[in-house]
């Protein structure tokens, strides 16, 4: 865990790169307990509000602002489940950089939206009538259902990655269970080819 | 000496509620808040100030009490002006009894003339400051330089600085700014132990806040705020001072904005006067002096009064939907509703609030009064008390800047906690730019024109460089207060560049330290009169207790030494009616050489008496 006091409960300052769940003791996984964050969260605020520093003053007091905006920030970031899956992408890298594939509208969804498109350009600043409201309220909808949908599918993806964490986690258990047995038979048939080579 | 003492033991905090019609000052006296009354025992002080007919400066209430009859000379509502530049607050000054200064770049800070003094609109807001500091010192006893002062939530940056400004120039020492409905929840929290989500309705004499909490273990976090900072009773008063004026025969075709200052600021007065009482009552015969006519009466009903404020009510709704809206809750789980400011007394406004968030609002503390105890709360934090409370709020607009063709991009969007920080990448355009521009702004709207201005930044000291090679970075910071910070740094070369900021409206810091500079001039004829006020309050207490040994120890006295004392005794009298400090020493130093021995034969009364049985308390009452 991150702690931004030192030994003798002074801030110290901020690291360049903070990593929000190590800030609020938490393991660097897709979903999180909401419960859990926000307890965290409050109980930082109380210690690095600046209000908290403002007796003390001068480096102090500006510190806690860093640690503050710090904080809040971290918070924003993983209070919500897009925001803290695009975190966990960016810190192992495996985000595009921006202006490539992910920016682009996928490709199925361009011919379905055409029309519709060409509707709006067309109704400009103006008002749509009865008609052309029935019909923008009805994509409304839709579109508004699906975009739940992706709500739950994201939520999905960060089980999954979740369950992939645990699932590379016992692996290594296995790994090192395994590499406990090969250094035993290493020793094991050392010692039997020194008695055969006599 | 004891005073100093005091001074060295508690550097004492005041909360302050810089309202539009009334300002409060409070503090925190261990766990608890109290107000501080004037001498003279008001509890509020009306954010008015007047030139009386000697053409002196008068503050408070006297100074209200001629908005009807000098309406010119009578300044009110100056909050409505705070963080404007002239020419914006024009807009709002049609219903003002007062004119603003005439000014015709947009560059001067909104001021008015009152005799041969222009005041900008902090350097008015700091007189009410200075008096509410001279209430706290001698209620005190001690001198304070430090304040938390509370400003609407919807208060923008210009908005925000300008009270800043304020404080600085009454002397103060702005520790906060606190935004209202937060302090307000602080008042109520400190007092109750509150948890769970709350919505606070503050509705004032000129601006509308309403902001959502959720409070937890001390925790006070602001979910979402919104408000309008032209939206108030004032504005209530005007619309039922239209009706009333169309109600006359004087109306016909006429609009009551084409009348007179003095004819509008009657019926205003009356339009106010009507809201109090059918608050109270259901119906009321509205009576108006309208100059060099007879009186002109009316009957109004409390429904007819509502009718008049419902389009103005209306908005409050509409923003406090939207602002439930923003939050994301349902107002089923809202725990408690507060009401705040005085206009939240009418009984209209009490309903709808109800209606909207489905359950009974609270007003237990004081409507009034609750701001400026939360601004004492959040003082006592802030001196290191109260440690499991703290504040997180909100910033109310979006900050971004303008980007080609003047479009509005947003950094940091509206209800993002505060402290709070954006970055954006700039680059050149030019070989060897060593310069780059860009415009701040804050607000909603689509066209960075349609925004606030917050100013234009410079940014310099870009090492050159081919075109869009240098990588700056500039990081947009907003405090706890929410006013803004920007600084740039130069990631190719690794430099910070220095930023020059050029502030849309306010005054500059320079202005500040000018108006400052001045009063001291001015300080110099304030220090004679404290010392006046000094010497004649002592000289009263000592004429007192002569005049009562007098009487006491008259018998014990020889005829000549009774002369002396009472010859000491008159001349003190004298110097006291009279305006010269010095004449007051001098007579106070005589008086009490006199009384050495007066002050022993007393204490030798007393001996005697107690000897003969009777107790001190006897003889002192005697």
């Amino acid at each position: 865990m991150t702690s931004p006091f030192t030994a003798d409960a002074s801030l110290a300052p901020l690291p360049e790169k903070l990593d929000p769940w190590s800030l609020f003791g938490m393991e660097e996984r897709a979903q999180i307990d909401a419960g859990e964050l926000k307890r965290a969260y409050l109980d930082l605020s109380r210690k690095l509000h600046p209000d908290r520093f403002q007796a003390k003053g001068g480096e102090q007091a500006e510190l806690a602002l860093a640690w503050s905006t710090a904080l809040n920030d971290a918070y924003r970031t993983l209070k919500e489940t897009p925001a803290r899956l695009e975190a966990l992408l960016r810190a192992h890298k495996l985000m595009p950089a921006e202006g490539t594939q992910n920016e682009k509208t996928p490709q199925d969804l361009l011919m379905e939206v055409f029309e519709l498109r060409e509707t709006l350009e067309d109704l400009g600043d103006a008002a749509p009538n009865d008609a052309q409201r029935a019909d923008l309220q009805e994509k409304r909808d839709d579109f508004s259902s699906r975009m739940s949908a992706l709500k739950t599918e994201l939520d999905t993806l960060a089980a999954s990655w979740d369950e992939a964490l645990d699932q590379r986690a016992k692996t290594a258990q296995s790994i090192v269970e395994a590499f406990g047995y090969r250094r035993f038979f290493q020793r094991l048939l050392g010692e039997l080819d020194k008695a055969l080579a006599r | 000496m004891l005073r100093d003492l005091l001074a060295e033991q508690r550097n004492t905090i005041l909360g302050i509620d810089l309202g539009t019609t009334n300002s409060l000052v409070a503090v925190a006296v261990d766990c608890s808040t109290r107000i501080i009354a004037s001498p003279e025992g008001d509890v509020s002080l009306p954010s008015a100030i007047a030139l009386n007919d000697a053409g002196k400066l008068i503050v408070g209430k006297p100074a209200r009490e001629r908005r009807v009859s000098n309406p010119g000379s009578t300044i009110t509502s100056i909050k409505r002006f705070m963080g404007l530049d002239a020419a914006s607050a024009q807009e709002h000054a049609s219903h003002a009894g007062y004119e603003l200064t005439q000014n015709e770049s947009s560059e001067g800070v909104a001021s008015v003339t009152l005799g041969d003094q222009t005041l900008s609109a902090p350097e008015v807001s700091a007189l009410y400051l200075r008096e509410l500091k001279r209430w706290a010192e001698t209620d005190l006893g001690k001198s304070i330089d430090k304040a938390v002062i509370t400003v609407p939530a919807y208060f923008n940056e210009a908005q925000r600085q300008a009270t800043r400004d304020a404080g600085r120039i009454a002397g103060l020492e702005v520790l906060r700014i606190v935004n209202e409905p937060t302090a307000a929840a602080l008042a109520y929290g400190l007092q109750q132990d509150q948890q769970g989500k709350v919505a606070v309705f503050d509705f004032g004499g000129g601006t509308f806040d309403v902001s959502i909490l959720e409070l937890t273990e001390g925790v006070f976090e602001v979910l979402a705020t919104g408000g309008d900072t032209h939206l108030g009773g004032d504005d209530i008063d005007w619309a039922i001072a239209e009706q009333l004026f169309s109600r006359t025969l004087l109306a016909s075709d006429a609009k009551l904005e084409a009348q007179s200052k003095e004819l509008q600021q009657a019926f205003i007065h009356a339009a106010e006067n009507a809201k109090i009482q059918l608050s109270k009552h259901a119906r009321i015969t509205v009576i108006i002096d309208l100059p060099g006519q007879p009186e002109w009466t009316t009957e109004l009903t409390r429904e007819e009064l509502e009718s008049f404020a419902a389009p103005i009510v209306e908005r409050t709704l509409s923003i406090s939907r939207e602002v439930l809206n923003a939050s994301g809750l349902d107002q089923s789980e809202l725990a408690e509703v507060l009401l705040v400011g005085g206009s939240t007394r009418m009984p209209l406004v009490q309903r709808k609030v109800a209606e909207l968030f489905g359950k009974s609002p609270r007003w237990d503390i004081d409507p009034e009064q609750v701001v400026a105890l939360g601004a004492a709360v959040q003082a006592r934090i802030l001196a290191g008390g109260l440690e499991h409370m703290v504040l997180l709020d909100v910033t109310p607009l979006s900050l971004g800047l303008e980007t080609w063709g003047g479009a509005f991009d947003i950094l940091i969007p509206r209800n993002t906690t505060v402290p709070a920080s954006a970055s954006e990448g700039f680059t050149t355009n030019v070989d060897g730019q060593t310069k780059i521009k860009f415009h701040v702004l804050q607000g909603e709207r689509e066209l960075a024109s349609d925004n606030r201005s917050l100013g234009e930044f410079v940014l310099s000291g870009i090492p050159p460089m081919s075109a869009g090679e240098p990588r700056v970075e500039v990081t947009f910071s907003l405090d706890a207060d929410g006013l803004l910070q920007v600084k740039a740094k130069e990631r190719v070369s690794g430099q910070e560049a220095s930023i020059e900021m050029r502030p849309s409206s306010g005054l500059s810091s320079e202005q500040v330290d000018a108006i400052i500079k001045s009063s001291y001039d001015n300080a110099a004829e304030d220090f004679q009169s404290r010392i006046l006020l000094d010497r004649r309050t002592e000289a009263e207490s000592v004429l007192r207790a002569v005049n009562k040994a007098l009487k006491q120890s008259s018998d014990d006295l020889t005829p000549e030494y009774k002369a002396q004392v009472e010859a000491a005794r008159d001349q003190l009298q004298a110097s006291f009616e009279g305006a010269n400090p010095d004449a007051i020493k001098q007579a106070l130093e005589h008086i009490n050489e006199t009384t050495e021995e007066l002050a022993t034969v007393q204490m030798n009364a007393v001996l005697a008496h107690s000897v003969r049985g009777k107790t001190l308390d006897d003889v002192s009452n005697s």
